[in-house]
Formats: structure tokens, sequence, C-alpha cells
């Protein structure tokens, strides 16, 4: 298996009629940290929902080797780490405890073996300790990470990220950009955030209107000053210096 | 934002915080059954648990004017209910009076009914503070959970105490933002606004509600819910619930002999 996620030709429609996605045609390879860039509305967070099966479109996509139906989903989603951007909806539960437990509970594991996992999550994202908190009484830094160690406990082979570091202040922003780096996992993050691209990925895609627009070596794209100012991602006037 | 907690006080430290929350859900129920019985003719029973329920307060160490504020909340809603009742109930008139073209009397009935109803809820409402603020809110889940009540239940309770939060303040932006457009204007068109807000808080719940299951469903969620048992019944428990059921059948039987 040398690549961790295929997917090609995908189209994918809401049900509403709008175009999520076009004609996508994507490979993720093990250990590589892939970003997705694009403006608003562009399918980034549609695409990331087909890589664990929440969304499926006209073709199949496969993910560790997988394809991607209803009797791989549970496989494919022990596998796949999707964090949501807001830590809101993926931190559902009263204690902390129980949001990162609640992963490796519905994988069946013994209690013991759920208690290891959660106690190595919240280790590995700095935040031991906080298993009896109440993530309503966390800060937007902590918990993006305890949303981070929801699926760390389920030790996945792929971290799908969606907007990691979106409403954090700089220093939260930085800290995490860190801490995501040192995590020996592969990722696909989809951001606005060009600084964070710039730190963790080699490579990126550039979506926009549901199209893949541009595919190379992060510093090439982000180099590409006509491409990003194409599709919303720098500025249009020559007043502010492109970021990066 | 900050917000007061529902169980607030509840990471205090007494002889009750300690209790198992099975413990104190039970004598809770208990306690409210036996009030809600107990005829309204034996008022020396209801002193009785007045007495009960001071005593767990005062053990509690839950500062008083907090508690007496917390049971006053559901006033409104017993009077806006019991207030008619004097004036309905049959019976010998207390009083009566001509209010313009209407004849209206109060009987003595009537008024005991009220305030037996008035008793009976301020009663319940207090022990209901007890142990809201005496138990922390997971706990009291845990507790629910394994005596028995179905795990959608709690699971719907569950979801209640995490989200409220989130929605108060997501209204409370609104709100801002909205005096901060000079909110104004006549009446009606105040009411639109307020129509309008309540209408998108509504579909920002739902569409949050679509992103939560998303959530759950990517760790692996298929419908059945699992969760770790770890509550323990102490020796403190079986103690404090034979005190307790002592009482409640002792008062029983001694105000039925008087």
């Amino acid at each position: 298996m040398d690549r961790i996620v295929e997917i090609e030709n995908l189209s994918f429609i809401y049900p509403d009629g709008c175009q999520g996605l076009r004609d996508i045609s994507l490979a993720v390879y093990p250990g590589e940290d892939l970003a997705v860039i694009g403006p608003n509305g562009a399918g980034k967070s549609t695409l990331l929902l087909h890589l664990n099966g929440i969304l499926r479109g006209n073709s199949l996509v496969r993910v560790c080797g997988l394809p991607v139906e209803e009797k791989n989903l549970k496989e494919i989603r022990r596998k796949v780490g999707l964090v949501f951007q807001d830590p809101d909806d993926q931190l559902f539960s009263p204690t902390v405890f129980d949001d990162v437990a609640f992963g490796p509970l519905n994988m069946g594991y013994s209690e013991s073996e759920v208690r290891q996992r959660v106690a190595q999550a919240l280790e590995g994202v700095g935040l031991a300790g906080y298993e009896k908190r109440s993530s309503h009484h966390l800060s937007a830094g902590e918990r993006k990470r305890i949303a981070l160690a929801t699926v760390l406990s389920l030790n996945p082979q792929l971290l799908v990220l969606d907007e990691p570091t979106s409403n954090l202040d700089p220093r939260s922003k930085w800290s995490l950009i860190e801490l995501l780096g040192r995590l020996p996992v592969t990722k696909v993050i989809a951001a606005h955030d060009l600084e964070l691209v710039r730190a963790l990925c080699p490579r990126t895609v550039v979506l926009d209107e549901g199209r893949m627009v541009a595919e190379g070596s992060t510093a090439d794209i982000l180099d590409d000053l006509s491409l990003l100012r194409a599709h919303g991602l720098a500025p249009q006037g020559k007043a502010i210096p492109a970021p990066g | 934002m900050k917000h007061s907690f529902i169980d607030q006080y509840s990471d205090g430290d007494s002889l009750i915080h300690r209790l198992d929350p099975r413990t104190k859900l039970v004598t809770t129920l208990a306690f409210i059954v036996a009030v809600v019985l107990t005829p309204v003719s034996n008022w020396r029973a209801f002193v009785f648990y007045f007495c009960l329920v001071a005593a767990l307060l005062i053990i509690s160490r839950l500062p008083p004017l907090y508690v007496l504020k917390r049971s006053l909340v559901v006033f409104p809603f017993v009077l806006l209910v019991a207030i008619f009742i004097p004036f309905f109930n049959q019976g010998e008139v207390a009083g009566s009076y001509n209010i313009g073209l209407w004849r209206v009397s109060v009987t003595y009935s009537g008024l005991v009914v009220l305030a037996n109803v008035v008793v009976k809820a301020w009663l319940s409402i207090l022990s209901l503070v007890l142990l809201s603020a005496t138990t922390n809110f997971t706990e009291l889940l845990k507790g629910l959970r394994q005596s028995g009540v179905p795990e959608v239940i709690v699971l719907i309770l569950s979801f209640m105490y995490r989200y409220v939060f989130v929605l108060v303040d997501e209204m409370l932006r609104m709100r801002r933002a909205r005096d901060s457009r000079n909110f104004g204007g006549g009446r009606r068109r105040q009411l639109r606004t307020i129509g309008n807000m309540i209408g998108i808080l509504f579909i920002r719940s739902y569409e949050r509600g679509e992103r939560v299951y998303a959530a759950m469903l990517s760790r692996g969620f298929d419908s059945q819910i699992r969760s770790l048992r770890q509550l323990s019944f102490k020796k403190a428990d079986a103690y404090f619930s034979i005190a307790f059921a002592l009482a409640l059948i002792s008062s029983a039987v001694v105000f039925w002999w008087l």
C-alpha cells in the first residue's frame, strides 16, 4: 500500500443541488503532510468529510487500502481521525475524559485500555490531568488541543484537520503548530492560514468552486502570486505585501 | 463569557457532597413523595420536613442566601397556577369583594389548598436545590444512568447541560450585535427583530446538531451508547439512606397517630 488516500474523479452534489466537489483526483502518501487551501466555500470541508465516509460522492474513495463503503466504515473511522473546526462541535460530553474516551469506547476496547489511551492522548497534547474538567470551562487553545486528543486516543493512521488554528491567538496558534509538527502521523490539513501551511506542509493543493485548480510543492504555490490572487488567497492590491 | 452554572457549589466538600449521587437521587425522590402525600391538616409534619431539609442544608455548608434565592425562582410559576384556587373553591367564605361588575369571594378551604400547594412546592424545591448544589452534574448523570434511567434520556440531559451555555453565548452575541446597531423603533419592529433572532438561534442549533452528529460518527458512533461504570456505594451511603428512610417513616407514623 503506497497511498493512504486515493481519490479518482470524485464529484459531490449536496441534497439542495449545490455542487460541492467537481472531478477531484488526489492521492495522499504515507508520512506526508498535505495542505488543502482555497477561499470560503471552495469545498475544503466537503472534501475532508469524504475521507471518513461522512459524505459519499459518485466515485469510490480508498483510505488505507479500504474502499469507503458501509461495511468498512468502522475500520476507516478508527484509522482516520477527523478534527472539526469548531471544538464545540467535537466536544459534546460533560467532561474531557468522556470526550476523549468516546472513540475508544465505541471501538469496544476494555476499560483499562480506554483509560490508558485517554491518559496517553491527553499527555500527547500536553494536557495531562485534564480528565475531570468540563470543556466549556476551557480556553480556546485548550479546547482545540482536547479536540485533537479525542481522535489521537484512537491512534489514527491519518489525521484530518479542518482549520486547526482558527480563532487562536498567535501564541496558542504557534504552540499548536509545533505540537502538530511533532506528531508522527500523515496529515491532511484544510486551512486559510498560510503561515500554518508554510510551517507544516511540504505539499499543497488549491481548491476553488469545488475544483482542484493547482497542486504542487507549498513553496512553489505560495510564491505564485498570480495564482493566489486569482483564487482569493492573496491581497489584490500591491500596497499590502503577500503573506508568507 | 461567564455564566452561573446549574451545579454551582457542587465542587464543595461536606458529608452530603461525598455521598453517592444515587443515594441523593433516591432520598430526594422519597422526600418529595413524602411531602406531596402528607395531608395538609398535618402541619406538624411539614415543620418536621422543613427541619429535616434545613439540617441537611446546614450540614452541606451551602450559603443560605444562595439556597433561598435559588428556591424562590419557581415561585412565579407556582403562584401563577395556584393563585386562583381560593376563588374557585366551595366552602365557608373568608371574605368577598366587589370589583366592578364582579363579585369575588375567597373561601377558607381555598386558602388552605393554596397554602398546601405553596408549602409543598417550596419544600420540594429546597430538596432539589440541595441535590443540585451538592452534586456535580456529571456525577448526577452517572447516578441516573446507573439507577436504570434510559440511556437516551441521560444523553439528552447531558447534551442539554453541555450546550445550554454555548447557546446562551450565541444569544448574547446576537443581542450585542443588535444593540450596537441601535435597536429601537416601534414595538412592532422590535417584536419582529426578536422573532427573527429566535428563528436564527433555532436554525443555528439545528445545524450545530448536524455537525455534532458528524463528529460523533467520525469517532465510530453506531447508535449504541457506551460508558465506563465507576460509582461505588460506600458505607456512609448506607448509613445516610437508612437514617433518612427512618426519619421519613417515623414522621409518617408519629404524625398519623397525633
